[in-house]
């Protein structure tokens, strides 16, 4: 089930808000969550719910051992094994016919492919059991002595789907004991509201404006309508995956969790190494603390460390060979910047800034939008004149969007940051204050009728990050 | 049990949680929207389950979907979810009102403007306007 759907925004929400809140006992109300995520992933899925349940189990018992032979050899062993056994799961099901077709290919030889359709999610939460069993071997965490707690963790399903990827350690507290104020709930619900109208009206628009001008025959591309085809992509991307983050975020405030932050104005930044630490900050920040550091971070060999954090980040992305060069083109950029051009650009304006960073972004996302390279190069040619520099019909059609373009770029940037602190100033008076709240009251009640009336009426509504 | 949530303690939380800014919200207002939401939510859904005899869309002048059978194979397969998803948006309550709200957004973010006057239409569809001046307002002059 997706957050975007009628059915989870009519059906399943309502019943989950009635029974969670029935009672205000925490083990009731984790046993309700619990149900209801299981239902949210099996609802179109069920096959795979016993995939998830392995894996957790796995990890389960992992912890159990690792506290049991904490200082011994045998503790190593056991977290070796847990690791190896939930990525296999990763690995079978996400890379095994990518590796398989290429090996075929490269050395002429016939590995049969399995042709196994991807879990939901898995991505997400096979990182997210990782987190708990390698923070228990750290000793950072506790062991978590009950089996569907955990499950609640890796299963809940505000963050199951499409991230924010939560790490155990920001979660074991409020899965013990959790406060709902209307206060937190309110802001949850505006919060979601915020993440619905970014996916329905932004993504949903800049999407089909993508397919009409990148998804047809590249050949007849012109130059206008590659450039707007990939800022319309740009911004699809974006608010796709913060509309879903912000979704979740909101629904977590609505039952009482504090999930972390996943995207802070990406666009805005001012360096490529400034948008990595903007841009889906929990998978990075994992990669950060479960690869790059373990294996020696900035001490030994961190060109090399840099270089393998990321190729798994672009294939983490899909299991192609075009996320791989997405993630090798970010590699050279990061290094350039770490070697020769982080001082340098500091000195320059800072629209200089924004421009160089934008651009290398942009183009960053063609090689992450054509998974065919033939595609990527036919792209190049077409952005800089090989066919043409505009005809009728695609400027027709970027005049038919001009809207969502200009909403989206305008939205990219820090606007409601710098709105929240003149609404902090505004609601030190009596009568702002009283406004302010009317207004996000009226934002709330507004927001749920738009998203209903295009969720009524379009049936075009992928979510891009369902596919990882 | 008990030495888990020994544990628990000792680990330091998180600074910047959302509890220690100072809310926006005020507790009253707080409650209204929390409770209009989730009377919107629920009283669509009940809606929902009670009006279920619209069976034709006169506007779209076409059978609405029907709710799916349930059987073990359509439910394993996720054919029942796609199905049911897909019926429900079709007899949604107030679906014509929710709908004509989605053509005006519709039109602002897709809608069809013209370039050197130029309206781009469906393929196959254009014979629909044959002999029709498009751009009428230029035909004062």
């Amino acid at each position: 089930m997706v957050f975007s759907s009628l059915t989870f925004l009519y059906i399943f929400l309502p019943i989950c808000l009635v029974f969670y809140f029935l009672t205000n006992r925490i083990k009731v109300r984790n046993a309700v969550l619990l149900v209801f995520s299981l239902l949210f992933y099996a609802w179109g899925e069920p096959k795979y719910i016993l995939l998830m349940v392995a894996t957790t189990a796995v990890d389960f018992f992992a912890g159990l051992f690792i506290e049991k032979y904490r200082g011994t050899k045998k503790a190593n062993l056991f977290l070796t094994l847990a690791v190896v056994l939930t990525l296999s799961s990763l690995g079978v099901f996400k890379y095994f016919d990518f590796f398989a077709e290429s090996a075929n290919s490269f050395m002429h030889i016939h590995i049969p492919l399995l042709g196994l359709s991807l879990p939901i999610g898995i991505s997400f939460y096979t990182f997210q059991a990782l987190t708990y069993v390698v923070d228990v071997y750290r000793g950072k965490v506790p062991v978590q002595p009950y089996f569907y707690k955990l499950l609640l963790y890796v299963s809940m399903f505000p963050q199951l789907i499409a991230g924010p990827i939560v790490r155990y350690n920001d979660v074991c507290r409020q899965l013990e004991t959790r406060t709902c104020t209307f206060q937190k709930a309110a802001n949850g619900t505006l919060r979601f509201c915020v993440g619905l109208l970014k996916k329905v009206l932004i993504a949903n628009y800049a999407g089909e404006l993508t397919e009409k001008l990148l998804g047809g025959n590249l050949s007849e591309l012109t130059a206008l309508g590659a450039w707007v085809g990939i800022a319309a992509y740009t911004l699809q991307i974006y608010f796709d995956f913060s509309g879903y983050s912000d979704m979740a975020i909101g629904l977590g405030q609505l039952f009482g969790f504090e999930f972390p932050e996943n995207f802070r104005y990406p666009y805005a930044a001012r360096s490529v190494s400034d948008f990595w630490r903007r841009w889906h900050m929990t998978l990075s920040s994992f990669f950060r603390d479960y690869v790059y550091i373990p294996l020696g971070g900035n001490r030994k060999r961190w060109a090399v460390n840099m270089l393998l954090v990321w190729l798994l980040t672009g294939l983490w992305h899909g299991a192609s060979w075009n996320f791989v060069l997405w993630g090798l083109y970010y590699f050279v950029f990061l290094m350039l910047e770490k070697i020769y051009l982080e001082k340098r650009l500091e000195t320059l304006p800072k629209a200089v800034q924004h421009i160089y960073t934008m651009l290398v972004v942009l183009f960053g996302w063609v090689f992450f939008y054509f998974e065919d390279l033939s595609a990527i190069k036919a792209f190049f040619i077409s952005a800089f004149g090989g066919h043409g520099f505009l005809n009728l019909t695609q400027s027709t059609v970027c005049v038919n969007y001009i809207a969502v373009l200009l909403v989206g770029a305008v939205l990219s940037c820090p606007i409601l940051p710098y709105l929240k602190t003149v609404a902090h100033r505004l609601s030190a008076k009596r009568l702002g204050r009283a406004s302010l709240n009317t207004a996000c009251l009226l934002f709330a009640v507004g927001a749920l009728a738009v998203a209903t009336a295009a969720l009524v009426g379009t049936s075009y509504n992928p979510f891009l990050y369902f596919r990882f | 049990m008990m030495v888990y949530l020994e544990k628990l303690k000792k680990i330091k939380p998180q600074a910047d949680s959302i509890a220690d800014r100072r809310p926006l919200l005020q507790k009253g207002i707080s409650a209204v929207i929390c409770i209009l939401f989730f009377v919107v939510l629920f009283l669509l859904f009940t809606v929902s389950v009670l009006d279920t005899d619209k069976t034709v869309s006169e506007s779209e002048n076409r059978t609405l979907a029907k709710m799916p059978h349930m059987t073990r194979q359509t439910l394993t397969d996720g054919t029942f979810a796609k199905d049911f998803d897909t019926y429900f948006a079709d007899t949604f309550p107030w679906r014509e009102g929710f709908l004509s709200i989605n053509q005006k957004i519709s039109a602002f973010f897709s809608g069809t403007r013209s370039a050197n006057d130029v309206v781009l239409v469906e393929k196959g569809e254009k014979d629909d306007f044959a002999g029709q001046d498009m751009d009428y307002e230029d035909e004062t002059y």
